[in-house]
């Protein structure tokens, strides 16, 4: 079990990027959710120990990883949200590098790893290629490759999926999908997609906090009955945005406007219930609600 | 939009703070060096030569060009990096698709970033410019500011290379998108002109025009400028410097252009030339389903100490992979080599000689040459090993790993090491291919691994740690190269500044000379202390490194600390205060061994100032001779130490009675001497080992007394020698011996000066002497005293030789021993014998000829030698690279015994011509002994200089002879030019001015025996000699010499006489143009002048002979034509010689003429 007790970073140039987090993570996907600039890179790299908070802690399975990162390390799986490597190498001695760097010290051992990781994230073809050739999906799934080399119980994925496209992306929670839930899986994202498809438990984060933290299916389920939706002229949005309390919109094909706004009870009869609730609308709710509503 | 770029790049270089770094960092050394060259920390040194101003342009074009390595790494650090940023911080892909047009984005770069340079450079002329006002006008090394030197140093030399090379780095770092290209491109410029040295070694003029830097261009103008003319003219610009100038300008511009046209402002690189490597690109095969989990591989995941290492190991070599399959490497390998193979031809073909490849020479300058490589390749790549992961934005991956820092750490300064041994080794292998490639096949292995291994490594390692521990702390890798190179450059000028101290001069351990006689020798040893020292501290800078290692992201210093602090626990502390212990418990004996020595040579000048106040009154107190010399010397080499005990008798040879004798006994030797009648000191000073004794019974005139003493050397100390007893090859001299008169007269007589003639130039305390020593040596050695050996024995393990004169010598003595070979042969009833080092038998041959050519010549004309042996004794390297003549020994140098004079094709043969040359001393200063004056080496050296060069001529031709004599012409005017000022005549020379005796000597003599003809001034000569032969009434000076020759020789020479020994005499004579006159005839208008020393003042000469010569195409001489010519414009006619391409005045240099480049001409034969 992760734990974060009133975690607190404020960069220097006086950017509060962690402000009071408290979080506790069971095993399973769990899914970070939050727009760009929400801190959930510094959440991870703070929990990666990379960089050390001002005040607060994080224990992991019994390690206060602020005492003793290294123990930490041991277990960890880290996939930053944005990666290099050594130009000119193949994906083979990378990870095999990697996999020193990672303690493990039999050559044997380390190449049946290396191949095992190769394998599970479909790279295996590719091996004697150099991975600063690598698409934007297979260097993803490479960083997949090197987190695993260590067998971690935990695991950090930041933002993996932006940037790839669709194929690329379905590919790459394929991968991850096939890690197993024994272990805790922290993904950070801001497409609320990704959080749909793989997470048991997520957070919505804004401004260094986090505004909620449940199960998807529980979120969904708060907000059963509470979605409306309607169709307005384009011209019209401002005034319902000001209005009601807006969620979302997408466009029809005729230009006209089909949004959906959050009411405890329906708030007339132009609008109606929507069919479904989505977890974007569980996330768009939760970003425009401030904490103290929460409290 | 090219000014927006350029105000937008010139704002934001002028925000970086690592600009104002190398602005301050250079203008600090600037001024340092120049008040510490000024004197500002410990006064101008008093001197009565012409002083070097600082403030010249000569100067100041100097040192803005030793400055211009400094600042040629600014431009990869500057103009390189303007460029580099885009393609790191991935901005040209968006950059590159905005309406920019090429030429405002690479003008506006580049522009902006050379301005920035030019301005930086700025602070090395502020800082002169500062430092002169701090000096002030008072000073005698600041003349009048010199704005136009300034200017010409800017505009000729700083800025037009910033502009060339700046050029050529930004094409380069932009084709490749690689920083590290540009700091290597810069040290490639420094190969290319070390390279442009040593092609066009023979004519430096294209030296000059090809050095990329137009150093070597005012060099080559400035070449014969004496010191005063240093002073006040400015740099010629026109001529060599400006076709330099052009032409690499014009060299940068096309390379800048060819980069131009095949820029794109694309996303993906271009190159200059084709594609050759195949990069392996990751085309993925589409529709591959997601296999599921196949297998489950288990892992064991260790980080136990043991572990760790072999983790480091695995890393290390990893890095080590890295570095040397980088083609950057390669090319600086390769350049390396290039320069090793082109420094040992340079070492070891001289001007004047040709040495062999030995080991020891190749450990010389060319392994210096090739460690620049081994140190930046150490720079360079420490900061690409430490910056490499975050360059390539790995860091974060790997700073989550469990392992630990030292093993990131450690693992980096191995693979540093492992390629710094492995470039040791490509160093052997070239080394040793240079050995095979010239045919010499006695390979000292041993010596190798030696040197480089135990001698040279343990301060690569210091380097190594040193680059990884910058390279940790500074945030930006070029700063971090910039430091090194600065910290390498610099560490060798503290002595300058005041520090001379080894505890401060950062890995400067005592420089060792090998000798194959003597190996090491002393200094071995306190090398291996100061680089202990220095690895000590190593030890403390990785433990630092460690502790700051950063792993992560850190906002700020203070956060730094923090984990620094957190990182030092009990081990870490413990290791780091141990070997803070060690360090400075080493130092601590460094410091009181160099305080112990130090001392002494300190505070010479004021010691001997207060000597001579205390002393003068005994100037002139007159003292006994010493006559006959008995000594038991025993030398001791596994211990360098030796005793020695003997006598002298004192002859009291003056009319007047003596009471007051002045003893000087040896600076390195304590010694304790008595007298046959009882004395007491009354005034003494022991620094200078002086003592003035007053006899209880004055010595009558004619009278004698025994002396007798008895000394031994000091101890050796870890920095300071005091004996000169080696392990093996000892060399003592006189200088180990009391002496009697006040020694410390540095005023010589005029030769005119009857005072002069009774006493002798070498030794005012003997006339001639009689010596007889018994010495004895270890039982390996054998041991050469003067004199014939009467007795040898063996005692008590050791070997002792009885030797003793037959004829009275002067007194000059050498006392060898070594492990020798002897070489012995017989010529003319005189016993050869050649004492060398066992692998010495390179040169046996020509040593023995030499000795054989000049017995014969010197008998033929001079009369018989005066000794039953000659004996050659070889002496280390270390001792001196000269040969001399002492009794009936020469004893001569190692480095005459290594040379390759087979296949010298320009070269002297020095192993013949030393010889022959120390021999006609026994002729030419020891039968005739000149008199204590100035001039006494124009009896010595200037007749025994133009003697071997006849012995020369005879036994290697004319043609070898001339070359030998253009040298002699080049030594003494470029002797002159360092001379400050000071030039003699001939007549009166100085004894240290050996340009004046051996250079302009031998060509006077030879231009008179040219005229006078060979037999005819040898018979003079011979009459000369034969009137002084072993007097010691009365010693001859230079002036009895020119009398006897004047009264000699037709009136009609006299003029060589008094243009070339009793004046300092420039001619300038140049071919005007030749005419072709219809009946084969030529008619050759050509002009002569004659001015005195400064070469301002116009004399008139009269019926002067001028030689002329013909020669064909292939350079044979046809025809010379003798010719009598005056001041101003001459006309001749010559008869024309079938087949002639080329006129020369004056072939066979009688002239002494700084410019001979106009005194040749080319003529069109029209067939």
């Amino acid at each position: 079990m992760l734990s974060i007790q009133n975690l607190t970073k404020t960069y220097p140039n006086g950017v509060k990027a962690l402000d009071e987090i408290n979080l506790e993570i069971r095993p399973g996907m769990f899914g970070l959710l939050g727009p760009n600039g929400a801190g959930k890179s510094s959440l991870m790299r703070t929990i990666a120990t990379l960089q050390t908070p001002d005040s607060g802690k994080v224990v992991f399975n019994g390690i206060d990883i602020g005492n003793d990162p290294m123990s930490l390390r041991k277990t960890l799986g880290y996939l930053p949200q944005e990666f290099g490597v050594y130009p000119k190498e193949t994906a083979e001695n990378l990870l095999d590098y990697f996999a020193i760097l990672k303690g493990i010290s039999s050559r044997k051992e380390r190449n049946a790893k290396v191949e095992e990781v190769l394998h599970l994230t479909n790279l295996f073809d590719v091996r004697k290629k150099h991975v600063s050739s690598y698409s934007g999906g297979m260097r993803q799934r490479f960083g997949i490759a090197q987190l695993l080399l260590n067998d971690p119980q935990l695991i950090i994925v930041d933002e993996p999926t932006a940037g790839l496209d669709p194929e690329e992306r379905n590919r790459f929670l394929n991968v991850l999908r096939g890690i197993g839930t024994e272990n805790i899986v922290l993904f950070s994202t801001h497409l609320v997609e990704d959080v749909k498809e793989l997470c048991t438990d997520m957070a919505i984060m804004k401004h260094g906090k986090i505004h909620r933290h449940l199960t998807p299916s529980q979120a969904i389920k708060e907000l059963e009955s509470k979605i409306w939706t309607r169709l307005i002229p384009a011209a019209e949005l401002d005034h319902y945005k000001t209005t009601f309390n807006y969620l979302s919109s997408s466009y029809n094909e005729d230009h006209s406007l089909t949004i959906r706004i959050f009411a405890k009870n329906k708030p007339n009869d132009s609008f109606e219930k929507a069919e479904k609730v989505t977890l974007e609308d569980v996330y768009f709710h939760a970003l425009e609600i401030t904490v103290e509503e929460y409290a | 939009m090219l000014k927006s770029i350029y105000s937008y790049e010139l704002k934001r270089l002028l925000k970086q703070p690592a600009i104002y770094f190398y602005f301050v960092v250079l203008f600090g050394i600037a001024l340092l060096s120049m008040l510490g060259t000024g004197g500002f920390f410990d006064g101008v040194p008093e001197t009565d030569k012409d002083i070097r101003l600082l403030n010249s342009a000569h100067e100041i074009n100097f040192i803005f060009q030793y400055f211009n390595k400094f600042f040629l790494f600014l431009l990869p650090a500057i103009i390189g990096m303007v460029i580099y940023r885009d393609y790191k911080n991935n901005v040209h892909p968006i950059l590159y698709s905005y309406p920019i047009k090429k030429s405002d984005y690479l003008l506006g770069k580049f522009l902006s970033s050379l301005t920035i340079v030019f301005l930086t450079t700025l602070s090395i002329g502020i800082a002169f410019y500062l430092g002169e006002f701090i000096l002030g006008i008072d000073n005698p090394m600041i003349g009048q500011t010199n704005y136009w030197g300034y200017a010409n140093a800017y505009f000729f030399f700083v800025w037009p290379n910033m502009f060339i090379y700046g050029l050529i780095i930004f094409a380069i770092v932009a084709s490749l998108r690689n920083i590290y290209a540009g700091f290597i491109s810069v040290i490639l410029l420094f190969f290319i002109q070390i390279m442009i040295d040593n092609l066009f070694e023979g004519t430096p003029v294209l030296f000059a025009l090809f050095d990329p830097f137009g150093q070597n261009a005012v060099a080559y103008e400035t070449r014969f400028w004496t010191i005063y003319e240093q002073n006040v003219r400015q740099i010629p610009v026109l001529g060599v410097v400006l076709w330099n100038r052009l032409l690499w300008t014009t060299l940068g511009l096309l390379l800048f252009g060819l980069f131009y046209k095949k820029f794109q402002l694309e996303q993906e690189t271009f190159r200059l030339l084709p594609n050759i490597s195949k990069s392996k690109s990751g085309k993925e095969l589409k529709n591959k389903s997601v296999k599921s989990i196949n297998k489950y591989a288990k892992v064991t995941i260790n980080f136990s100490f043991l572990h760790q290492v072999k983790a480091m190991l695995k890393l290390s070599a990893i890095d080590f992979r890295f570095i040397i399959k980088n083609w950057l490497f390669h090319i600086l390998v390769l350049f390396g080599v290039l320069a090793l193979v082109f420094a040992m031809s340079r070492v070891t073909n001289r001007a004047d000689m040709t040495y062999l490849p030995l080991t020891r020479i190749v450990l010389s300058v060319p392994m210096y040459f090739f460690s620049i490589v081994i140190m930046l390749v150490t720079f360079v790549y420490a900061g690409m090993l430490v910056h490499r992961s975050r360059m390539a934005k790995s860091n974060q991956l790997i700073d989550t790993t469990a392992t630990n820092n030292w093993v990131l750490l450690v693992s980096k300064i191995l693979a540093l090491l492992k390629v710094q041994l492995l470039l040791l080794l490509v160093m052997i292998l070239c080394g040793i291919g240079l050995q095979l490639y010239n045919g010499y096949y006695q390979f000292e292995i041993g010596l190798y691994l030696f040197h480089l291994f135990i001698i040279t490594f343990p301060t690569l390692i210091i380097w190594a740690v040193l680059s990884v521990f910058m390279h940790t702390i500074l945030p930006n890798v070029y700063m971090g190269i910039f430091l090194l190179l600065l910290i390498w450059i610099s560490k060798d000028q503290l002595p300058q500044i005041g520090i001379e101290t080894y505890l401060l001069r950062f890995n400067s351990a005592p420089q060792l000379v090998y000798s194959d006689l003597n190996g090491f020798g002393h200094g071995f040893l306190a090398n291996l202390i100061i680089n202990t020292y220095w690895l000590l501290f190593s030890a403390i800078v990785i433990l630092v490194a460690y502790l700051f290692w950063e792993r992560g992201y850190s906002y700020s210093l203070k956060e730094r600390f923090q984990v620094a602090v957190q990182q030092l626990n009990g081990l870490v502390s413990f290791c780091l205060v141990l070997f803070l212990v060690l360090f400075y418990f080493l130092g601590f004996t460094v410091y009181k061994e160099e305080n112990g020595s130090f001392k002494k040579v300190g505070n010479n000048e004021q010691i001997l100032k207060d000597f001579k106040v205390n002393f003068a009154k005994y100037k002139s107190t007159i003292q006994p001779k010493i006559t006959s010399v008995k000594l038991n010397v025993e030398l001791f080499p596994e211990s360098n130490s030796f005793l020695t005990s003997g006598s002298y008798i004192l002859v009291n040879q003056s009319p007047e009675r003596i009471d007051t004798l002045l003893i000087k006994t040896g600076y390195d030797e304590i010694t304790d001497y008595f007298f046959g009648v009882p004395s007491t000191i009354i005034q003494k000073d022991d620094a200078l080992q002086f003592a003035v004794h007053v006899l209880e019974k004055p010595i009558e005139s004619g009278d004698s007394i025994r002396m007798e003493f008895k000394m031994k050397n000091k101890p050796n100390t870890l920095f300071y020698q005091n004996s000169s007893v080696l392990q093996n090859g000892t060399f003592l001299r006189t200088d180990i011996l009391p002496r009697l008169g006040y020694f410390f007269d540095d005023k010589y007589c005029e030769p005119t000066d009857s005072l002069a003639r009774h006493t002798n130039f070498y030794s005012p305390d003997a006339n001639l002497v009689d010596i007889e020593t018994v010495i004895s040596t270890s039982h390996l050695q054998t041991a050469i005293a003067p004199g014939t050996l009467i007795k040898q024995w063996a005692e008590n393990n050791r070997n002792y030789f009885h030797y003793k004169t037959e004829n009275k010598i002067k007194f000059a003595f050498a006392f060898n021993s070594g492990d020798f070979s002897v070489s012995k042969s017989n010529h003319k009833g005189v016993n050869l014998e050649i004492y060398h080092h066992a692998n010495h038998t390179f040169n046996l041959k020509d040593v023995t000829e030499g000795l054989k050519a000049s017995l014969d010549y010197n008998t033929r004309f001079f009369g018989s030698y005066q000794h039953t042996e000659i004996r050659t004794v070889e002496f280390p390297v270390t001792e001196g690279t000269y040969a001399s003549v002492m009794g009936n020994t020469i004893p001569t140098s190692e480095g005459r015994f290594i040379l390759r004079n087979v296949e010298a094709k320009n070269q002297i043969n020095l192993s013949f011509y030393v010889q022959a040359h120390e021999l006609t001393h026994q002729w030419w200063g020891n039968q005739v002994v000149p008199a204590d004056a100035l001039g006494a080496k124009m009896l010595t050296e200037s007749i025994t200089e133009y003697i071997s060069l006849r012995i020369y001529e005879q036994y290697f031709g004319q043609e070898k002879a001339q070359h030998f004599l253009s040298l002699q012409r080049q030594r003494y005017l470029e002797g002159r030019t360092k001379d400050a000022g000071k030039e003699s005549p001939l007549y009166s020379v100085r004894p240290e001015q050996e340009y004046i005796a051996y250079g302009k000597g031998s060509m006077a003599f030879n231009a008179l025996q040219y005229y006078v003809g060979e037999e005819k001034l040898n018979k003079i000569l011979k009459e000369f000699l034969e009137k002084y032969k072993f007097r010691t009434d009365q010693y001859p000076t230079s002036t009895d010499l020119i009398t006897h020759l004047k009264n000699s020789i037709p009136i009609e020479f006299h003029y060589i006489i008094k243009d070339m020994m009793e004046t300092i005499t420039f001619y300038d004579n140049k071919i005007i143009e030749i005419k072709e006159l219809p009946n084969n005839q030529l008619e050759i208008k050509f002009s002569m002048r004659k001015m005195d020393s400064t070469q301002k003042k116009e004399l008139e000469a009269a019926n002067v002979f001028l030689t002329i010569g013909q020669y064909d195409r292939d350079g044979n001489l046809l025809q010379i034509e003798e010719v009598k010519a005056s001041s101003g414009e001459n006309k001749v006619t010559i008869y024309k010689k079938p087949g002639v391409t080329n006129i020369l005045l004056d072939p066979f240099l009688h002239f002494i003429e700084p410019n001979v480049e106009d005194n040749h001409q080319n003529i069109v034969t029209k067939e």
